[in-house]
């Protein structure tokens, strides 16, 4: 507080600027949007998986082969929407899968908001009655992704052996907001000396208490465990 | 540059807000940032001359306010300031993934230019 030295109120060459209280969240366009996405994916009995990586994680093979495997036992309907930035051919690897895939284009955005999500389901006319589990494979990047909240149930965080294993500590954020983390190209460990326990020590300074696996999409190492796990959990 | 999204964002609500009514100039815009939010202030800060070009908000400043992280520590039985965004405790390094503070993405005000001066 500055000493005594009293303001005349109608003194208005020095008068205080006004304050316009504006409470409210910044994202919250894009929560409210994401909130009524979840809730109708809830309603029709769809489970909605977002996976987040950085670029050369193996995630298209992986989520390859997880199509794949899903599809040979049977019993779900599943499609998958890919976030790129200008090509399409993620979504061509993913459509050998023999799941519908849909690419959302998005040009120069480094992330997917929850009305791209909710505009791609839209023209692509898919029924959320018929799904039973949708995936959405964001842009490759560990950091925009984190704060935009797509209305999905489960968020995967994908990081390979190949990342060295203080990645999670780089990108403290993504893994913070993740449900779940999936290490990828177990199958170059033993040759890159991974330290198989860093790499779940950093995952879990940064979120505690998280499930991380560990799977090669290219050998099949682990794929069978983590596809339980995800089947339990969209069921 | 999600920044700029973010930044693009707070211009909207604004001008949504203060639609209504001539408040006349606005000068600056508080915002509260949390460690964990994803959102850097610096960049925020960059991206907001671009956000707020050709708006109702050009040539505001932007002013942020940036929140630590924290978590309740069971081993502690206190809510203890992180240093960074590891969720372990500073004192007795135990895990915790029970946040409190670190995820605000919040627009608290806006300051308009005085009236004496925004009728000259
Ligand atoms: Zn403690």
């Amino acid at each position: 507080m500055p000493p005594e030295s009293p303001t005349p109120a109608s003194d208005s060459a020095v008068a205080k600027p006004r304050i316009l209280e504006v409470r409210t969240q910044i994202l919250k366009k894009n929560d409210e949007l994401a909130r009524d996405l979840r809730d109708r994916f809830r309603a029709a009995g769809c489970f909605v998986v977002s996976l987040v990586s950085s670029p050369g994680t193996g995630k298209t093979e992986f989520l390859k082969q997880t199509l794949i495997r899903l599809q040979e036992r049977g019993g779900l309907k599943i499609a998958a929407l890919v976030g790129d930035l200008r090509t399409d051919n993620d979504a061509a690897r993913l459509a050998e899968s023999g799941v519908d895939v849909r690419q959302i284009e998005t040009g120069t955005m480094c992330h997917l908001e929850a009305d791209m999500v909710e505009r791609a389901i839209e023209e692509a006319s898919w029924d959320c009655d018929d799904l039973d589990l949708l995936f959405v494979e964001n842009v490759g990047n560990l950091v925009c992704p984190s704060g935009f909240d797509l209305g999905e149930d489960l968020r995967l965080v994908l990081v390979s052996t190949t990342e060295g294993e203080d990645k999670p500590l780089k990108y403290p954020t993504i893994f913070n907001t993740a449900d779940v983390a999936v290490i990828t190209k177990m199958d170059l460990a033993e040759v890159l000396e991974y330290d198989a326990e860093k790499m779940q020590n950093s995952i879990q300074d940064v979120r505690p208490g998280m499930r991380a696996f560990e799977v090669s999409a290219k050998s099949g190492q682990g794929m069978d465990e983590w596809i339980q796990w995800l089947t339990d959990q969209a069921s | 540059m999600h920044e700029l999204s973010v930044a693009i964002s707070i211009v909207q609500s604004i001008t949504d807000a203060t639609a209504a009514e001539d408040h006349g100039q606005i000068a600056a815009v508080n915002v509260r940032v949390g460690a964990m939010s994803g959102v850097i202030p610096e960049a925020l800060q960059f991206a907001w001359t671009p956000a707020t070009r050709d708006t109702p908000l050009q040539g505001s400043e932007l002013r942020v306010e940036f929140i630590p992280a924290a978590i309740y520590c069971e081993n502690c039985s206190d809510t203890v300031e992180l240093p960074g965004q590891r969720l372990v405790c500073p004192v007795c390094q135990t895990r915790s993934p029970r946040l409190v503070r670190g995820r605000e993405l919040d627009i608290l005000s806006v300051e308009l230019q005085p009236e004496s001066q925004h009728a000259s």
